[in-house]
């Protein structure tokens, strides 16, 4: 029995051990397969690191390449500012190698001591993971100074914390230098521009200068009993001079257009009396010419308008002037209409026309350039600059407008503007007219003593011969500095000053004299001025000029000036009741007397008093300060007007004051204000002059 | 189920009650493989049950005791043979703790198509531990035997109850409470 089962166990366990041999077996080629298959992965796996690696490589030498060629300057910094890389082209940039960076403070080796906080401050943000980019000056090895457009950003371990910082920089040193150069051309260019405009106001003045002698020296020579013959080349010799003026001032009027040195002057005046007056004019031109000169007025066109009166004046002149000039035969013209009307404005057509030569269609589009003139072939016919019409185009626009031509070649052109103009519907105040003296009677003249201050020789001769035709004694003085000597030696009951002189010019002199003591202190000063440009009439005014005189000028101007400033005028009238409209010296006379009687130095002081004083205050008011403002100065300034006998402009001071309401009028005030600031201009020189004859003893 | 657990249980058989035992079992028992089982092989689960039945019948001792009996027997054998996945644990509860994230996934590596318990853990406090015992094999006491066997490895001592989930003894609770 033992045995048996001894038996049993024996083939229990032989056959055990074959099942474990066959599984054995079984399990050793399945783990041969397995390694096969896994040597296999091992491989495959290996080969796909490989190229993996390859394409890293590649990448990173792309990306290496691209950087480098960027020309961006590369660096690492830690978080203490220590360089702990610097990349090649960096190190071109700045001229170090590498190994003479590592481990240094790039603040240190770089930067100027004021701009580290700078950097401190940019490596702190850094730290907080923020990127920047910023312009910076850095001190390369060779001890120059470049400029850099530093980009800095952090750098994170694998764990995202950060460790430093890198920072690409780009040389921008040439782009500093070459808006270092612009900034410098730019200023160069606004000097030569300052040089322009002064060149301007000088040729102005050396132009008109000697042209002003010409044109009144062949006034002169018609005194001197020329024969018929000499009589017609006196007429060459002043027309010529006279083209050349207006050549020379179309010149001047573009200058002041492009430079912006036009300002609007708005003033009432009668707009059919000014197209009638032009019609006029023209008549008398074309005189004996088979030419009709018309004027189509729309009879809506009535009473007063505000607007440029001179600039208007103009524009109708050049366009007349134009249309004259190419029509040897039939009909020019002016209509003006009104196309619409809304309550103080209008909006009016001028129509400029002409029967003439007419303008081809290829000329049209050019003839409102500057320096262009059509029908070259009739050059001598047709002289001029060929700004007129680009001249009125500009002041067309400059006064809100527009301008366009029609045209047909032998059948005539017609020049049409559009101009808003605003309409005068309030009443309009008596002004008392600036007294204009003709037929003047030299005998009235015997106790006037002049100061001639000119540098120029043919002016002076031109001013000496007018003053000895005359009979007015008068001294001369060449310059500034004559002027304060003569000055200083006698009183004189006017002084003519011009303005560019050598040694001292008339500003000065004119400072000098109002500022010191000497017989003259209150001599009314007449600028003598070639260049009136509006910054050098507001300086004469400002150094106490009481007038200016525009060269060239005419015998019969010079003797209105004359006439403003002539003492043997019988200034106060005596008679009990005053004289509502004087002729002359536009005083309130019986006023004056009423408040001060015989009490000459009462009088002196006020009249002192309202020149230094109520003069700037009154000069300063602009509707720019504002309604409320300007009403309160108005009211300040009122009393003293009657102080002085001009009670006309005390009225007109109050009306302006009733006008100051509300800001809506504010158009209509500024006109207004500004027609009195003229009336006030013009009546200035009578109170110097009445104060000048209260304080002869 | 694994050749071992066969041979293990011959083994215990033979030791406690020599081979005239394990001849009567192989022979009496209707066994598929004949009784022939290699540690490396693989037999139907079914094997063992009617093994343990017939041990029980023969040697007059309870089922649950025999399963007990041999969960024991199989740690002092799983100690010798795999002694690298005790060095890593610190304590018993460590251990049972890994048994199935750490040894069960470990021995599926080995044995793609081995049965294995399902072990879920839970801690109350740590003198506590719960361990949810749920297999088809219904072999919890076969569990408890692998328990104690570990806390007698680990040299420790705690009261280990069990607590039937499901009539039919498919899923035990296992409180091991450290003493």
């Amino acid at each position: 029995m033992e045995l048996e089962i001894l038996n049993r166990r024996l083939q229990r366990e032989r056959q055990a051990r074959l099942q474990a041999e066959a599984i054995m077996e079984k399990k050793s080629s399945e783990l041969f397969e397995a390694n096969e298959r896994l040597r296999e992965w091992n491989e495959k796996l290996e080969h796909q690191i490989k190229e993996r690696a390859i394409q890293l490589r590649e990448s990173e030498r792309k990306y290496r390449g691209i950087i480098e060629n960027m020309e961006l300057g590369l660096m690492e910094v830690d978080n203490d500012d220590v360089i702990r890389r610097v990349y090649d082209h960096f190190c071109e940039m700045v001229g170090y190698e590498e190994s003479e960076l590592l481990g240094k403070r790039a603040s240190d080796v770089f930067l100027d001591e004021k701009l580290r906080a700078f950097l401190l401050e940019q490596n702190g943000l850094r730290k907080e993971g923020q990127t920047g980019v910023y312009e910076l000056p850095i001190r390369i090895k060779d001890g120059s100074i470049i400029w850099v457009l530093v980009s800095g950003a952090p750098i994170h371990n694998l764990e995202g914390e950060v460790t430093g910082s890198i920072g690409i920089h780009y040389d921008i040193s040439d782009k500093k230098q070459l808006i270092e150069d612009l900034n410098k051309a730019k200023h160069m260019a606004e000097e030569a521009q300052v040089a322009e405009k002064q060149f301007l106001a000088n040729m102005s003045h050396e132009i008109r200068t000697p042209l002003n002698a010409i044109i009144g020296m062949a006034h002169l020579l018609y005194d001197t009993q020329p024969t018929t013959e000499q009589k017609e080349y006196m007429d060459v010799l002043k027309n010529s001079a006279n083209f050349l003026h207006s050549l020379i001032s179309d010149i001047l009027d573009m200058s002041k257009i492009e430079a912006g040195q036009i300002d609007l002057v708005m003033s009432e005046f009668d707009l059919a009396g000014m197209i009638r007056t032009h019609q006029k004019a023209f008549e008398l031109r074309v005189e004996g010419r088979p030419i009709e000169v018309e004027a189509l007025i729309d009879a809506r066109i009535e009473g007063i308008f505000i607007g440029d009166e001179l600039l208007i004046n103009q524009v109708l002149n050049n366009l007349l002037g134009n249309a004259e000039k190419f029509t040897s035969a039939g009909i020019i013209g002016v209509s003006v209409k009104q196309l619409q009307k809304l309550s103080d404005d209008s909006i009016l057509q001028f129509q400029i026309y002409d029967t003439g030569v007419g303008i081809s269609e290829e000329d049209l589009a050019l003839i409102f350039n500057k320096f262009k003139q059509v029908n070259l072939r009739d050059r001598h016919k047709t002289q001029g600059t060929g700004l007129g019409l680009a001249i009125a185009k500009q002041l067309i626009e400059l006064m809100g407008g527009e301008i366009s031509v029609q045209s047909q070649q032998n059948e005539g052109t017609t020049f049409t503007f559009i101009l808003p103009l605003k309409r005068q519907h309030a009443p309009k105040t008596a002004s008392p007219k600036q007294p204009t003296i003709t037929n003047l009677k030299p005998a009235s003249w015997h106790n006037m003593t002049i100061l001639v201050v000119e540098d120029n020789v043919m002016n002076r001769k031109y001013l000496g011969t007018l003053l000895d035709k005359w009979e007015i004694p008068f001294d001369t003085a060449h310059n500034g500095k004559e002027a304060v000597h003569w000055a200083n030696q006698k009183p004189y009951s006017l002084i003519l000053m011009d303005i560019q002189m050598p040694i001292m010019d008339g500003y000065e002199a004119t400072l000098n004299i109002r500022n010191t003591h000497n017989p003259n202190q209150h001599t009314p000063i007449v600028a003598l001025t070639a260049s009136a440009t509006n910054s050098q009439k507001s300086q004469a005014l400002e150094v106490g000029m009481n007038n200016f005189l525009s060269k060239p000028f005419t015998p019969s101007q010079l003797q209105d000036i004359l006439a403003l400033y002539r003492p043997d005028e019988p200034l106060i009238s005596i008679a009990p009741r005053p004289d509502p409209t004087p002729t002359s010296i536009p005083l309130d006379h019986a006023h004056l007397l009423e408040m001060y009687g015989d009490d000459k130095p009462y009088l002196t002081e006020m009249f002192s008093m309202f020149l230094t004083d109520t003069v700037p205050e009154v000069e300063a008011l602009t509707v720019t300060m504002g309604v409320t403002a300007l009403k309160k100065a108005l009211h300040k300034v009122k009393p003293t007007f009657g102080m002085v006998g001009l009670t006309d402009l005390q009225a007109e001071v109050a009306q302006l004051e009733g006008i100051c309401q509300n800001e809506a009028e504010n158009e209509y005030l500024s006109g207004s204000l500004d027609t009195f600031l003229q009336r006030f201009r013009q009546r200035v020189p009578f109170i110097h002059e009445y104060l000048r004859q209260q304080s002869v003893p | 189920m694994k050749g071992i657990v066969f041979t293990e249980l011959l083994e215990m058989v033979e030791d406690k009650f020599g081979y005239e035992m394990v001849d009567t079992l192989l022979t009496e028992t209707d066994l598929p493989s004949g009784g022939i089982y290699t540690s490396i092989g693989t037999y139907d689960h079914a094997e063992i049950a009617a093994l343990i039945v017939k041990m029980s019948e023969k040697s007059n001792i309870p089922v649950p005791d025999l399963l007990y009996a041999f969960g024991r027997h199989m740690f002092a054998v799983f100690t010798k043979g795999y002694a690298h996945f005790f060095e890593k644990a610190a304590d018993a509860f460590d251990f049972l703790r890994s048994i199935h994230n750490y040894i069960h996934v470990e021995v599926r590596k080995l044995y793609p198509d081995a049965q294995l318990p399902h072990f879920a853990i839970n801690e109350p406090d740590s003198q506590t531990l719960v361990m949810v015992y749920s297999s088809d094999r219904k072999m919890a006491m076969l569990a408890k035997g692998l328990i104690d066997g570990c806390l007698e490895h680990f040299g420790e001592e705690a009261e280990v109850t069990m607590q039937s989930l499901t009539e039919d003894g498919s899923q035990v609770a296992f409180n091991i409470k450290k003493k």
